[in-house]
């Protein structure tokens, strides 16, 4: 029995030591030369052009570079030049014209020259399930290297916001890629152009990067801090624990710390609170054809006004929820102020469902058990919805049951969040109006049209009017969509800590960042 | 003893052989189709079903089923859909993280509860009897989730004395999940070996050898506790199994980045090779764990005799 | 042991004896105390949202333990989901009893083959995380409380038959059995008036701890959102909704937490007092 307890006590003493070994390299020095970033959600693979979250793109965006960059401010963004110095596009709208800057090298010492761009392009015509490909280059239709530094870029038709998808596609080195294949990411040999250097991604704890010593741009930005890291801390009010102790610099959860755990931060005035009034809103998604209730326009125009947005807001969002007219938020480009808010009147409800064909069916309100407080949101509205006469419950499913009842159009109505990667419409425009994504099966060919010509047309004020006249016709119609509020999203920011872009668009970007002293006082 | 690991290793093949099977079946019955998923919304039938074939899920069952035990008995468990990269590649740097979390608690656990079990069975009724029972008792009682989050309320917010999440900080940063998993599976031992001291202090050859003079506390530490090992060894064994698998909720709300939050992960994507191959590993740990506690279980006590 | 000492036992036990109590009065506080509230378990009131317990400066007329995120009740809530978990915990035990002792007679007295194959199944099922059949059978069958109980007996009833087996193959070899069967006893008749008498103290012990069991474990699936579904309330969705907020509200998984653990604790109590209650080495 002694020679158990023996045996017990050495494995004891080596499992000290083993995990007491994290602590040699334990990066968190008083120096502020290493920055550690918490974020909600685990990076799940590093193909820089299939980051499926928003963490895993703001990694994309550090390491490698796009042609251009712009300022996610949609339409109305100013773009500057990164791997290409200039850009033109020829009379047909569709064949666009880069100049690419000499004397790149990536991390791996291999040139940047246009044969890198091609392979990039080549990628996303030819691997559809990309992501980068699926959300912004349903268009794209050939690329071609003019000479070592120039390329061209054509799209199947006219494409109103070809240079956001640009902006959007982070350039991969060709011979490396050739050389790793898919051991490019599975291998971390993830070599870009930008100004932090890949070092090592440990599945579900951290990403660490490392300042580029020989970045080009190096003039115009050379941080202090050396080293960076990517932390993933999925319990939320935990996470926040951690950041008040010291142990982050940065707390950011996707779609925004709740009002709720905010207060966590109370007498900690070294962290700031940074709010962003975003572009991401939430709607109810009809099924608007066959048995299903909302088939009938009165039943849509019914909920409209069942709904009480406003309590909703103040209550279930403590106020980091706003109202919107419609689609075209107020900070998007296109937005009509003139369009009337949506109005609560139960009584108005009642009317329009008496006019209705429903037949008193129970209707299940869906919803993704991953969406922020969707349980509560879409068991309130079923209480107002019952209230004026419908007959409903709520049932928040996994998002893979989600996805798949959506795309067979097997549901009644949902409950989700859109945001708009890229602060413009056409992603929601092109995927979830005219091709239909979701089997809304709403068949209103007005409307579409009107989506086809605002896809495709190049003049901003022009394009911005249809926006509006779309909108009318959505709240007209109460279809496919009817949107219930944009979210305000707060993230927690250490002072001093300095260029974490947060954008509207729900994006955030840790390209520029750095630390400045003077700015911690 | 040749014949009885031979017999062993037949049976481990065929409950390996269910489980591969259940595993398969399982997260296929479990709908949301992972080709969708990997398409996104945005793609039509026709880029679907170009993934669905990439993937090999056109097939029937039976041949994807055969074509995916004909890889693992090649070594190959597969490429995960979700991160792009090789199953083995995930498993492997998450398993260490996992063993870890694991091991701490079973010494935790047992360097706590078998004394305490000793110690209340050989004072049966009395105080410390009554407090070793509650404070076995209690720790069965509560839920893990609940436990974790009251954990991390004391020791992180209110008295900041342990970090709350991740594996960073050394070994403080294993107390509360320790704690979290150790304080049930102590409970479990605590019991379960006190119960055995009772029962083999009753017995014939105890009271024989109190006669002859041996020190009461010789006697219990060492006759005793020798009978009455046996179930605590297979306890213990057991739950070292479970937890090799992976603890969901502990790991998901310390942020232990182990393979308990890689299964969660892989089924929310409906990521099939991942599950697969995570359930196989479970069944395995399961077998080979069950295989060791029944040798240790044989040398410890003649008695057993392996079959 | 006649009646009179085990009653005697029986009130002399810490254990059992506070066991009892606890359990009783949470049945009477489950069963009596909701109809004196005047709120609905399942009805949002947003204005009255995340409001701190006020005790019982208002009586049952306040909000007693606060209200959660959707401004309802949370004494309502907690009562209420009581009754649901005590309900579930109390059926998902019979039935395990039932399949368990079945399978561990069968298995224990024929033997051989059929002894092998249930033995191999109790091996499979141990083999895979429960909380992966919860997944993958709620995502087959659809959530409802009827699947819930399903998922819950579906690994229980192990313990039961591992127990029933060996008890059987002890008291096979006893003196009784062999007799029984020389005189001519048929096989089903030996084992439900013979054998199965005989475990029943082991059977009644595990169930006593098994209730408890099934309520954690409904808390467990809770967690990932397989638990009871709402809007009705049980313990284990309660905590799990609340959790996210112990730091600020935490009343709201504080009192389903507590609730829980004190009735699994009663039942703990209750299962390992019988267990020296019933033993005569204990006294």
């Amino acid at each position: 029995m002694k020679k158990l307890f023996v045996f017990m006590l050495a494995v004891l003493m080596a499992v000290t030591m083993m995990t007491g070994c994290g602590k040699e390299n334990d990066p968190k020095e008083p120096a502020k030369e290493v920055l550690n970033i918490g974020l909600n959600s685990n990076i799940v693979g590093l193909d820089p052009l299939n980051g499926s979250s928003n963490g895993a793109r703001a990694y994309a965006y550090a390491v490698f570079e796009p042609l251009i960059e712009y300022d996610h401010e949609g339409t109305n963004s100013k773009y500057t030049p990164c791997l290409a110095t200039e850009w033109s596009v020829a009379d047909d709208n569709m064949t666009w014209t880069f100049k690419l800057r000499e004397g790149i090298k990536f991390h791996n010492g291999e040139p940047f020259t246009s044969a890198d761009v091609v392979a990039t392009y080549t990628r996303l015509l030819n691997e559809k399930s990309l992501n980068v490909r699926s959300s912004y280059w349903t268009y794209l239709d050939s690329v071609e290297a003019v000479d070592d530094y120039t390329v061209k870029i054509k799209t199947t038709q006219p494409f109103a916001t070809t240079l956001i998808s640009v902006a959007m596609t982070p350039i991969m080195p060709d011979e490396a890629m050739a050389e790793f294949g898919e051991d490019f990411w599975n291998a971390q040999k993830l070599y870009g152009t930008g100004p932090w250097k890949f070092v090592e991604w440990v599945d579900g704890a951290y990403l660490h990067l490392v300042k580029n010593d020989d970045y080009w741009n190096k003039s115009a930005y050379n941080p202090a801090v050396k080293d960076l890291y990517f932390r993933f801390l999925t319990e939320v009010s935990t996470a926040i624990t951690s950041h008040i102790s010291g142990d982050l610099d940065a707390y950011i959860v996707n779609g925004g710390i709740s009002r709720d755990l905010q207060s966590m931060y109370k007498g900690h005035d070294e962290i700031e609170l940074i709010t962003t009034e975003t572009q991401n809103w939430i709607y109810l998604g009809y099924h608007c054809a066959g048995d299903s209730a909302f088939a009938d326009y009165y039943a849509r125009a019914a909920v409209d006004y069942a709904l009480n947005r406003q309590l909703i807001c103040d209550t279930i969002f403590s106020g980091d929820a706003k109202l919107s007219n419609g689609v075209v938020l107020p900070s998007l480009d296109g937005y009509d102020p003139t369009i009337p808010a949506y109005e609560y009147n139960p009584e108005k409800a009642k009317e329009l469902l008496a006019k209705s064909n429903y037949d008193g069916h129970e209707i299940t309100i869906y919803t993704s058990t991953s969406l922020a407080k969707g349980k509560d949101q879409i068991l309130e509205i079923s209480q107002e919805l019952n209230a004026v006469g419908f007959n409903t419950k709520a049932e928040a499913i996994e998002s893979a049951k989600l996805t798949e009842i959506r795309k067979a159009g097997n549901y009644e109505v949902f409950l989700m969040n859109d945001n708009l990667m890229g602060a413009d419409l056409s992603k929601y425009l092109s995927m979830k109006v005219l091709t239909d994504a979701h089997k809304h099966e709403y068949d209103n060919p007005e409307m579409m049209e009107l989506v086809d010509k605002i896809l495709t047309e190049l003049d901003i004020p022009k394009r911005n009017e249809m926006l509006g006249q779309f909108v009318r016709m959505m709240r007209e119609t109460s279809a496919p969509h009817t949107v219930l509020y944009y979210l305000v999203q707060t993230e927690a920011i250490n002072k001093g800590v300095v260029g974490i872009e947060m954008w509207k668009d729900t994006m955030f970007s840790v390209k520029y960042i750095d630390y400045d002293p003077a700015k911690a006082k | 003893m040749v014949k009885y690991i031979f017999k062993r290793l037949g049976q481990t093949v065929i409950v390996l052989f269910f489980v591969s099977v259940i595993a398969f079946l399982l997260i296929r019955l479990a709908g949301g189709n992972p080709a969708l998923l990997l398409a996104g919304d945005g793609a039509t039938d026709a880029e679907i079903a170009e993934i669905e074939r990439s993937l090999g899920l056109d097939q029937p069952l039976v041949v994807q089923y055969f074509k995916y035990i004909g890889n693992i008995l090649r070594g190959d468990l597969g490429r995960s859909t979700s991160y792009g990269m090789p199953v083995a590649n995930l498993i492997l740097s998450r398993f260490p993280n996992t063993l870890k979390l694991a091991s701490v608690t079973v010494l935790f656990g047992c360097i706590l509860a078998i004394p305490l079990g000793i110690i209340a069975g050989s004072h049966q009724g009395t105080v410390i009897d009554f407090f070793a029972t509650l404070f076995a008792l209690l720790g069965q009682s509560m839920a893990n989730m609940w436990k974790a989050v009251v954990f991390i309320y004391i020791f992180s917010v209110w008295l900041g004395w342990l970090p709350s999440i991740g594996m960073e900080g050394g070994i403080k940063s294993y107390v509360l999940p320790v704690m979290t998993l150790g304080w049930q599976m102590s409970a479990q031992v605590t019991r379960i070996s006190r119960s055995g001291m009772i029962d083999t202090l009753h017995e014939d050859f105890i009271t024989a050898t109190y006669a002859k003079g041996i020190h009461p506390l010789v006697v219990r530490w060492k006759y005793a506790f020798k009978n009455a090992v046996c179930p605590v060894i297979t306890l213990v064994g057991m739950r070292f199994g479970t937890m090799l698998a992976g603890t969901i909720i502990v790991e998901a709300i310390f942020s232990w980045p182990g393979l308990g939050q890689l299964l969660n992960t892989a089924v929310n994507q409906r990521d099939y090779a991942l599950v697969q191959a995570l359930l196989l590993l479970s069944g395995a740990m399961f077998a080979i764990i069950n295989f060791a506690v029944d040798i240790i279980n044989s040398l410890v006590d003649p008695r057993i005799k392996l079959r | 042991m006649n009646r009179k000492t085990l009653l005697k036992r029986m009130v002399h036990n810490p254990f059992f004896m506070s066991g009892i109590i606890i359990m009783v009065i949470l049945l009477l506080i489950l069963w009596i105390v909701p109809n004196l509230i005047p709120y609905d378990a399942t009805t949002n009131s947003l204005l009255e949202m995340n409001k701190a317990p006020e005790w019982f400066s208002r009586g049952f007329e306040g909000h007693v333990l606060g209200t959660d995120s959707l401004g309802r009740d949370i004494l309502a809530r907690v009562l209420i989901g009581g009754r649901t978990s005590m309900k579930i915990g109390l059926i998902v035990v019979f039935i395990e009893i039932v399949i368990g002792t079945t399978m561990g007679l069968l298995a224990g007295y024929f033997g051989g083959i059929v002894d092998t194959v249930i033995m191999r199944l109790c091996d499979i099922i141990l083999a895979i995380p429960n909380l992966i059949l919860g997944i993958a059978i709620m995502a087959v069958l659809g959530p409802s409380i009827i699947n819930l109980i399903i998922v819950l007996c579906f690994t229980g009833w192990v313990q039961f038959c591992k127990l029933t087996r060996n008890n059987v193959i002890i008291a096979k070899e006893m003196e009784y059995s062999k007799a029984s069967k020389a005189i001519g006893a048929s096989d089903t008749h030996i084992m439900f008036t013979q054998i199965l008498p005989n475990v029943t103290t082991d059977i009644i012990i595990i169930a006593s701890e098994k209730f408890g069991q099934a309520i954690l474990l409904e808390s467990a699936l809770s967690f990932l959102n397989l638990g009871i579904a709402a809007p009705a309330p049980s313990w284990g969705n309660m905590i799990s909704d609340g959790k996210s907020f112990l730091m600020v509200y935490p009343w709201i998984a504080m009192s389903a937490g507590f609730a829980l653990m004190f009735c699994v604790l009663a039942s703990n109590f209750i299962g390992d007092g019988l267990r020296d209650v019933l033993d005569p080495k204990r006294y």
